[in-house]
Formats: structure tokens, C-alpha cells, sequence
């Protein structure tokens, strides 16, 4: 099996645990992690969850066998993959004595920051209360961490050496500034501290000012998640997006980011199997054709849920992905080690192509000198394309 | 459920911009000021290591140096105009052209001191509400129709400006002007109404501002210049005699073209009238400090009319800042932030070098090689230096236009036994008249600001009324300027 396919397949269906896998799971006090990172053949990336329902019912297994670790099903798949380690730091506390865990986590190789808590599919695999009903956590605000928590983390995480940018969710929402305003002392706090590549998941903001700041205050990749593209499908699972925001909004403000970042930093998510793939399909071809990269996130069914769509469609789905952005010539290359999300990377993958520009920003991430350079463009780049108001005020000798 | 509340807080990014061009074009304009330092500091040396010219002495030519290393400067604003002054001010005892104690008495010329005092007066006027007031009650009084609204509008930024930086005052009437225009609903970019007030608030201002000394720095600059290089002055009186007829014409053709241009497409400003009716009712009646500080005002402008001569306009005007003081009219924090220290600055830099280059006989040695070259007559001498001075004001800073071209003005007067006065008002009024572009002056640039207008807009009427001011121009000094007792060549 494909390793993307395995990935599609490990994430929509979850796994079962052996108990040698529980107990390491679980060597963090407190913390119960619903689902386990494993690194499939060709660095394929995928977070499989687990919890009581597929622990009886997934139709694949994770099993260790003399320090080696499997995948297996009933049948005859037997599939050598590394099963994520528990970072340190989970075990750690913050100055202020907030375990480290409820701050940030690993995925892939970025520490997804969430000062509140997440919201999008792609990081939780399933819906938050906004996306379902539209409602938004009570107190949120109250509970948020600190800047100084934050930045407590990143650094534990750093000097482990597990991640090495970061990425902002937060489920706080305000309609004006789709919750970036909320994010922004903490991109501050960071870009402070460190020397660090720094993306964000939020709501689209209702002016597209909000849009230039974001980028202004050193965010480097953005992610609107449109998550459905069929209107009648968004109205019913994802209330909250498609009535505070609009599916419109959505298109609007994604089309002006990819105009005001960098190319292959912005990003959309599309649920694979909620929609007919017709409508997942149309979106890909949407977004693409504005110049941003669409991702497919893994949609974890219950053991009661029936699909949307067939492997087979799946396919042909991750398919037109590839297709898209090759047609497109997007630079796809940035976004990438998604645990939930099947990216055009993957996609190429899955096809066998090899995905323009990708080797370059590859080159230049991978190793440290090469990330070192890539940061230094991103800043002049930056630095390049932010005006202060004042400054063209001043060209007119004011 | 309710809709999600916006933020609290103002955020640190509100006033950025992303510029979206292709990259290469932002990299190559962002190489401009490195290249443009790059230029002058290569034209300095140039200029310094190349054999003396015959006629040039070796401070002249240390002189000529630092002269197109600020030209390159000023004309590029490569680095503020303040900073290019001052980069002046340090070349020149540096590199012993003038002596440190003679550089630093320049800067203390009366033309700053003038200058001085003439923004804090305007300080005075702006803080205590008297100039608002003064402009609504001629909007109140005057603006009933559309046509009268606009010709009230575009009067009253010019009679203001005769009393205030034009600067100022378009800043100042800026948000009386937007708020009429958005009252009115003129859709922005399309309404005639709509571009022709805001032309009106722009063409208004730069038209007042030449009529008095008080109108903008580059009168008191460049009679400050011309002290230093010849003894002569101007009396307050005597420069707005120069300059009437300039502005008498400027403001019927300015108002012609405005109506040519900008048909008026609106039958009512009744919504305006209730504006700034209301705005006439919260400002209340006129309080004592705004009466005596408008008697101050009227006293000091009597005594300049009457008296400058004798008494010094610098020594008027300060005069009168220290009664507001005195009176605690105003405190002198409140002041502070409407006075561009910095273009103080700038003037005492500008004459230190333009008098540096009479003495060491650098500007006489420049006129020689330029416009002597292409003027055989006084008359062409003055055609040559007001087209030079109406055509690079449209891209530079007023008063970088007066200081650049002052000195080769003076130079040029010793060759052609002109008198020197002259050129005071040859340089200083055409270099006040930019009327087609937004970076021209600051009152284009607020207008063009508005969002009300188009660049084509403000480009057409606009290359009109600079060719009818050029004409206008000649014209005065041709046959008026004698008649006031300043002809071209003295008798």
C-alpha cells in the first residue's frame, strides 16, 4: 500500500494499541494523548488517533516486535513505521506552573502553539464548537496562556530539538480580525525570542487589512480553512464559519493573502469525505487557481460514520490535487509534515511526480545553514514589502 | 446567539501597507537611496579632485563640492532636507570654507528667527480654534450654493494662507472639506463637486501662500540669502506688492479652470450648510483668549506692514510670540507640536552654504557656466530662472528649490548687472507654485489623499494653470515690477 494511502487510511479509521504502546503513551502525568504520530515509509507523516471506540473497532494495528514498530491489519499488510516519541518538555512545567503539554504540541516538525485551544479539522480531526454550532468557548480569554508560557515552550521545545517553527491555532474568534488581534502579542512574543519560522490558523478577517498586519507583525504562512466548498454542506457542519464569516469571505480574503505572502504560504484546508468529491474537486480547482495551496484534511469517522466518499474517489481526489498544483506551478514545498492533512506533497507522493520548486525550499529548510538563509529572505522580504502609512506620507515630504 | 465582539486595543500594525509589486521593482526603488548616496558623495569628489576650473578659486571649488553634493541630496532626498542642511553646516568648517564661527552666525540669520515666529504665531492660531473659526464663518457666510460653497472654499484657503503656512492651513481645512464632501455624498473619484473641492483646497493654499512672507519659508529663505550675499532686504509690505498680481491672477484663472474642468454636478449643499452650522454652534461664542489673540495677530501684522523695516520682521514676530507668553495665552507645550523644528534647521543649513558660495565666488563662477550660456538678456535670465524653479518644484521640496537655486540666481545678477533683489522673489514665487502633483506640496498630496481624485485630475488643469502662472510670472516682472520701483536692470 501507498504510504499516503496507508496515511488516509490509519487517519480516517484510527488504530489499536498494543499495551507496550499505551504505557509510553502515557508517561505523562495528566496527559492523555487521543492519538499517536507515526512516521510511515517516505517520511510520510500521519497523526492516527485512538480512544476507547476504534480500540475495539479500527481495522489496523500498531504493534511493537523487538524494539521495531508495525503496522498491521487482519489481512496481510505488515508495514515497518517509527512511532512517535513523547517529547520531553510534555513533562515539564511553565514558570507559572502550566504543564507544558496544555500549551503546545508536536506535530510533524512544527509545535502547534494554542494559547486557548484549537479549532479547525485538521488539528483536532474533528469539528470544535464553533465550526458545529457556531458557539464559542466560554472564558476562553481567561484560560489563555501567557505570552511568558508561551515562550517557556517554544524554547523547551527548541532545545529539544523537536520542532523547529511554530504554529499559532487558536479557537478564540472575533468577527473583526477573524482572531489574529488575539494571537498577535504572542507572533510578537516569539518573533521576540526567537529566530523561527512562525504560521498561523485563524478566521478570515472581515477587511483585508487585518490581513496586511498579519503578515506585517511576522507571520510568515496563513491558513484560512474553508474546510468545505459545497455552500449547503458548510451550512450544516460548519454553522459557525459559514454564518459569522461566509464561504465568500472565505475565497475573498484567501485570494488577497496569496497576494500579499509569499508564494506556497498560504493555505486552505478541504475535509476529505463530508462532500461529494465533485465539491472537494471544484475547491481544490478554486483555490489552486488563486495561488493557494489546498490541503486535504483527514476527516476521523466514528466507528458509526459512513464516508462520503469511496477509497476509490479518495483517489482520484488527491489525484487532482497533484494535478492542480502542478497546473498551477504552486510552490508547495512549505507546506508540508501536516499529521492530519494530505498535502500536495503527499499527493505528489501518491502519484509519483516530483512537485515544482520543492527541492529548492527543501534544500534550504533541511539543513541548518539552508533554514538560517531561508529565514534571512523571509525577513528582507518582509522587510521589502511592509510600508508604514507614515513612510509614504513622508515621500511626499509631508 | 450574538455575533462575536470585536477586539478591544488599537493594534501596533494599524498603519502598515503591503506593497504587492513584483519584488525586482520594490528592490531596484529601495537601491535608489543607496545609489542616490552613493551619487553624491562620488559627484564630492569628484568635484574636489578634479583640476581648479579657470575662475573658480580652491575654496570656491571646496565650496562648489559641498554645493552639488546637497543638489544631489535635495533634488533626490536621499536624506532629509534637514539632514542634507546640516550635512552642509558640517562640510563647511570641515573643510575650512568658512569658518566654524561664521557657519554657526549664519544659521542665527533673521530669515530662521522670522520663520520662527511665524509658525508659532500659526501655532497660536491653530490651537486656540481662531483660524477654524475664521474659516467656518466664511463658509457660514459665504457658501450657499454650490458655486458660491466652492469659491467660498477656495478663497478662504487662500486668505488664510496669506496669514499662515499653506501648510497649515491645508491641513487644517482638510477635514472641513471631507466632511462637506461626504455629507453631500459625492461619490469619491467620480463627483466633479467632489475633485473640485479638494482642488480648490489645494490650489487655494499654494496661491495665498506666495502673497505674504507668511504664506511659507521659502519668501523669508530666500530674503535671508539674499541679505547674507548683498545687504538687501524686503519689507513685508514690499513683497506682497510683488506678488500680488501673481496671485491676482493665479486665483481667476485658478477659479476658471477649476469650473472648466469640474462641470458642477451636484443643485444643493443644504446638507453642507447644516454641517457647518452645527460645527459653528459647538465651537460656541468667541472666547477672550481667541479675541486677544486675534488682536495680537492684527497688531503684529499692522506693525510689519508699518513698521518691519524699521523694526525687524523677525523682531515683530517675536515680539508678539513673547505677548502670548506673557498673557498666558497659550502654554509653550502646546505650541511645540505644530513648529517644524527640523525645517529650521534646513533654512539656517541653506543659507550657510548659499553664502559660502557668493563668498568664495563659487555662484557667480556656476552662473557662468549655466544660464549664462543660454540667456543673453535679463528678461531671458528670468524666463530661464522661473521655468527652472516652477519645473523643479513640482518634485522637490519648496524650500530645497530656493535654496539650490538662489545662490546661481545671485551669481547670475552680478554678471548681468541686474539688480540682486530681483531675484528674491524670481526664485522664491515660481518655486511655490506646484499644482500638478500630489508630492509637490503637502496640500496636493492631502487632497490627492482624499481619495476624491484621480492623478489625471490634479495633472491636466493642473500643467494649465502652471503654464498660465509662468506667463503671469514674466509678465509681472517684465512690466510691473519696474513700475514698484524693481526693475530688471537698476536704472
Amino acid at each position: 500500500m501507498n504510504p499516503v494511502e496507508l496515511k488516509i487510511a490509519l487517519a480516517t479509521r484510527g488504530v489499536r494499541l498494543d499495551d507496550h504502546l499505551r504505557a509510553l503513551l502515557s508517561s505523562v502525568p495528566d496527559f492523555t494523548p487521543g492519538a499517536l504520530e507515526l512516521l510511515l515509509p517516505e517520511d510520510v507523516r500521519v497523526r492516527v488517533p485512538f480512544d476507547d471506540a476504534t480500540s475495539t473497532t479500527a481495522p489496523y494495528a500498531v504493534v511493537g516486535e523487538d524494539g521495531r514498530t508495525f503496522v498491521i491489519d487482519a489481512d496481510v499488510l505488515r508495514v515497518e513505521v517509527e512511532a512517535g516519541v513523547m517529547p520531553r518538555f510534555y513533562g515539564r512545567r511553565t514558570a507559572s506552573g502550566r504543564p507544558m503539554w496544555q500549551v503546545a504540541t508536536v506535530e510533524g516538525s512544527y509545535l502547534l502553539v494554542s494559547p486557548t485551544g484549537t479549532c479547525g479539522f485538521s488539528t483536532r480531526g474533528a469539528p470544535c464548537a464553533f465550526c458545529r454550532e457556531g458557539a464559542r468557548p466560554v472564558g476562553e480569554r481567561d484560560r489563555a496562556a501567557s505570552i511568558a508560557d508561551v515562550v517557556d515552550v517554544v524554547r523547551a521545545a527548541f532545545e529539544e530539538g523537536v520542532a523547529d517553527s511554530v504554529l499559532f491555532n487558536a479557537n478564540v474568534y472575533d468577527a473583526e480580525d477573524g482572531g489574529i488581534a488575539f494571537l498577535t502579542p504572542y507572533v510578537e512574543g516569539i518573533r521576540k525570542h526567537f529566530d523561527t519560522f512562525v504560521a498561523a490558523q485563524v478566521h478570515p478577517p472581515r477587511t483585508n487589512t487585518w490581513i496586511d498586519r498579519t503578515y506585517a507583525m511576522g507571520v510568515d504562512a496563513i491558513s484560512y480553512n474553508l474546510e468545505l466548498f459545497d455552500p449547503g454542506v458548510l451550512d450544516r457542519h460548519c454553522i459557525g464559519r459559514a454564518r459569522y464569516i461566509g464561504r465568500e469571505r472565505y475565497l475573498e480574503a484567501l485570494a488577497y493573502a496569496a497576494s500579499v505572502f509569499p508564494a506556497g504560504t498560504v493555505w486552505s484546508d478541504l475535509v476529505l469525505g463530508l462532500e461529494p468529491a465533485d465539491a472537494t474537486i471544484a475547491g481544490i480547482e478554486a483555490l489552486a487557481g488563486m495561488g493557494v495551496v489546498p490541503v486535504l484534511s483527514v476527516y476521523h469517522l466514528g466507528p458509526d460514520m459512513i464516508p462520503q466518499v469511496t477509497p476509490d474517489e479518495a483517489a482520484e481526489v488527491v489525484g487532482r490535487l497533484e494535478r492542480a498544483v502542478r497546473e498551477r506551478k504552486l510552490v508547495v514545498a512549505w507546506i508540508r509534515d501536516l499529521t492530519l492533512g494530505i498535502t500536495p506533497l503527499d499527493a505528489c507522493r501518491l502519484t509519483g511526480s516530483t512537485p515544482p520548486g520543492s527541492a529548492t525550499v527543501q534544500a534550504l529548510t533541511r539543513w541548518r545553514l539552508g533554514a538560517y538563509a531561508a529565514r534571512g529572505i523571509a525577513r528582507f522580504r518582509r522587510r521589502l514589502r511592509v510600508k508604514a502609512i507614515s513612510d509614504s506620507l513622508d515621500s511626499s515630504h509631508l | 446567539m450574538s455575533e462575536p465582539s470585536p477586539p478591544s486595543g488599537r493594534s501596533p500594525y494599524a498603519n502598515v501597507t503591503i506593497d504587492t509589486r513584483p519584488l525586482w521593482r520594490i528592490l531596484i526603488e529601495r537601491a535608489y537611496r543607496p545609489g542616490m548616496l552613493a551619487l553624491g558623495a562620488t559627484v564630492y569628489l569628484a568635484m574636489r579632485l578634479a583640476p581648479t576650473p579657470d575662475g573658480l578659486s580652491i575654496v570656491g571649488q571646496k565650496a562648489l563640492a559641498i554645493f552639488l553634493l546637497c543638489l544631489v541630496f535635495w533634488v533626490t532626498s536621499a536624506i532629509p532636507l534637514v539632514a542634507t542642511s546640516l550635512l552642509a553646516m558640517v562640510l563647511l568648517p570641515v573643510t575650512h570654507v568658512l569658518s566654524p564661527k561664521e557657519t554657526y552666525a549664519l544659521f542665527g540669520n533673521e530669515a530662521v528667527f522670522f520663520i520662527l515666529g511665524a509658525f508659532i504665531l500659526a501655532a497660536t492660531l491653530m490651537k486656540c480654534g481662531l483660524s477654524t473659526r475664521l474659516a467656518l464663518a466664511i463658509l457660514r457666510r459665504f457658501g450657499h450654493t454650490p458655486k458660491r460653497l466652492l469659491l467660498s472654499l477656495f478663497l478662504m484657503n487662500a486668505l488664510m494662507s496669506f496669514f499662515m503656512s499653506e501648510h497649515g492651513v491645508a491641513a487644517m481645512t482638510f477635514p472641513i472639506t471631507l466632511e462637506i464632501a461626504r455629507v453631500l455624498r459625492l461619490p469619491p473619484r467620480q463627483s466633479n463637486y467632489g475633485k473640485a473641492l479638494f482642488i480648490a483646497m489645494a490650489w487655494g493654499t499654494q496661491i495665498g501662500g506666495i502673497a505674504t512672507l507668511l504664506g511659507g519659508g521659502r519668501a523669508p529663505l530666500a530674503i535671508g540669502m539674499l541679505r547674507e550675499a548683498s545687504g538687501q532686504t524686503f519689507s513685508f509690505l514690499e513683497w506682497s506688492l510683488t506678488a500680488w498680481p501673481i496671485v491676482a491672477v493665479l486665483l481667476v484663472a485658478g477659479w476658471r479652470i477649476i469650473l472648466r474642468w469640474f462641470p458642477i454636478d451636484i443643485d444643493s449643499v443644504r446638507a453642507a450648510d447644516q454641517i457647518i452650522e452645527d460645527k459653528v454652534l459647538r465651537m460656541g461664542r468667541m472666547s477672550v483668549r481667541e479675541r486677544t489673540i486675534g488682536l495680537i495677530m492684527l497688531a503684529t501684522l499692522a506693525v510689519w506692514i508699518a513698521g518691519g523695516e524699521e523694526l525687524g520682521l523677525a523682531n515683530v514676530a517675536l515680539g508678539a510670540v513673547v505677548a502670548i507668553f506673557v498673557l498666558k495665552l497659550l502654554r509653550w507645550s502646546d505650541i511645540e507640536p505644530y513648529v517644524n523644528w527640523g525645517v529650521l534647521f534646513m533654512y539656517g543649513g541653506a543659507i550657510a552654504l548659499g553664502s559660502a558660495l557668493n563668498r568664495s565666488g563659487a555662484s557667480h563662477w556656476i552662473a557662468g557656466v549655466t544660464i549664462s550660456r543660454w540667456a543673453t538678456n535679463p528678461i531671458e535670465v528670468i524666463a530661464i530662472i522661473s521655468a527652472f524653479g516652477i519645473v523643479l518644484t513640482e518634485a522637490m521640496s519648496h524650500s530645497a528649490v530656493v535654496a539650490l537655486l538662489m545662490p546661481v540666481a545671485l551669481g547670475i545678477a552680478t554678471q548681468y548687472g541686474m539688480d540682486p533683489r530681483i531675484m528674491a522673489p524670481a526664485v522664491a514665487l515660481p518655486s511655490g507654485l506646484a499644482f500638478t502633483l500630489p508630492v509637490g506640496t503637502p496640500g496636493n498630496a492631502i487632497a490627492y489623499a482624499s481619495g476624491y481624485m484621480q492623478l489625471r485630475d490634479m495633472l491636466v488643469p493642473g500643467a494649465v494653470l502652471v503654464f498660465v502662472a509662468w506667463i503671469a510670472f514674466n509678465v509681472t516682472a517684465i512690466y510691473y515690477w519696474p513700475l514698484i520701483g524693481l526693475p530688471l536692470v537698476p536704472r
